[in-house]
């Protein structure tokens, strides 16, 4: 059985709750931070992350300068990654090891930011929670909650 | 981030479309300051009128309403049928937001951009237009306006929210963590 550690800023509990952890639950895979199989850092990019982001940057960088660790790494938010966090540019491209570069989409696939000839770059979709179908009703309702 | 002023300028083109009140518009997820009606109004010009406590079953026929939750608690019988993903980062389009919000409810997003996540996830959303990117002013209202009218005229929307609902099934935890144990196998083979 395989294990993963999962890493993310709190403001990511819920996703790395009900997606992350219990997906790869359901795959059979134990999440555990004790002897990991692969971690999975996921950086954020938002403002109220930008001081656990900074943290879990710093682990990042000492992670991928060791030969005995799978990693991958997921941007939630590339553009504002870049711009909050610029020294993740070069923590990339002196990796020692391959590692999973992980986007939502395509848009930042190709930014210069996040070259290295150690990343595997790939798209992997956010993926839905557990959700019940929508009732219709006669009223449609438009609008947003979260900001 | 997403704007107020965003989705309010949708809703007030949406309300000119659909005079017979079966059109809520919601806001909710900011600080009460900036949901206060008589402001909002005074602010944008606009004649929207408050309904405090939504009831799915009340009829609002007539009024061109807006709802406002100034609590920021979402009312649990309150599904969004069009959930608008408006994003802008530093006064221009954004183009690297994680969506997120999209992917709890099986509604129809209404997005300027959102990474290409549309296309992974095959779901069918509403594209507003803009001129540039870098430029927030430059969305198109009235066009994405028409769009979501012609959506709820037709009745499609129905189907959208159907086939969103089933992609949501399809991209579900076990297949996201799937591609994860995809990606570490490649990795194991580079030892």
């Amino acid at each position: 059985m395989n294990i993963i550690k999962i890493v993310g800023a709190s403001t990511l509990k819920r996703y790395t709750e009900g997606i992350l952890e219990k997906g790869f639950i359901n795959n059979l895979w134990v999440v555990d931070d004790n002897n990991p199989d692969l971690i999975l850092y996921q950086i954020h990019g938002a403002p109220s992350a930008a001081i656990d982001d900074k943290d879990i940057i710093s682990k990042l960088k000492l992670d991928l300068s060791q030969d005995d660790k799978h990693i991958v790494i997921l941007l939630h938010r590339p553009d504002e990654i870049q711009d909050r966090h610029p020294e993740l540019s070069a923590i990339l491209k002196n990796a020692k090891n391959k590692f999973g570069l992980v986007f939502f989409g395509g848009f930042h696939l190709n930014d210069n930011f996040y070259d290295s000839n150690k990343a595997i770059k790939t798209i992997i979709p956010h993926g839905f929670f557990d959700l019940e179908p929508i009732e219709i009703k006669d009223q449609i309702i438009i609008g947003t909650h979260t900001t | 981030m997403r704007s107020v002023k965003h989705v309010v300028k949708l809703m007030e083109e949406i309300f000119k479309l659909n005079k017979n009140g079966n059109v809520i518009g919601y806001i909710g997820g900011k600080p009460a300051e900036e949901l206060d009606i008589e402001k909002l109004c005074k602010l944008y010009s606009i004649n929207f009128e408050l309904a405090e406590n939504y009831n799915p079953n009340a009829d609002y026929f007539n009024e061109n309403v807006v709802f406002v939750d100034n609590l920021n608690i979402q009312p649990t019988d309150l599904d969004i049928t069009f959930n608008t993903q408006l994003y802008y980062y530093k006064n221009g389009i954004r183009t690297g937001e994680s969506s997120g919000s999209a992917h709890t409810s099986a509604s129809v997003p209404v997005v300027l951009e959102m990474n290409d996540a549309e296309n992974v996830e095959n779901l069918k959303v509403i594209k507003i237009p803009y001129g540039s990117k870098d430029d927030i002013e430059s969305i198109d209202f009235a066009s994405g306006a028409r769009s979501i009218s012609e959506l709820i005229q037709s009745g499609e929307y129905k189907e959208w929210l159907d086939h969103n609902f089933e992609q949501s099934r399809k991209i579900n935890n076990t297949f996201i963590a799937g591609e994860y144990i995809k990606l570490f196998k490649t990795l194991v083979s580079y030892k």
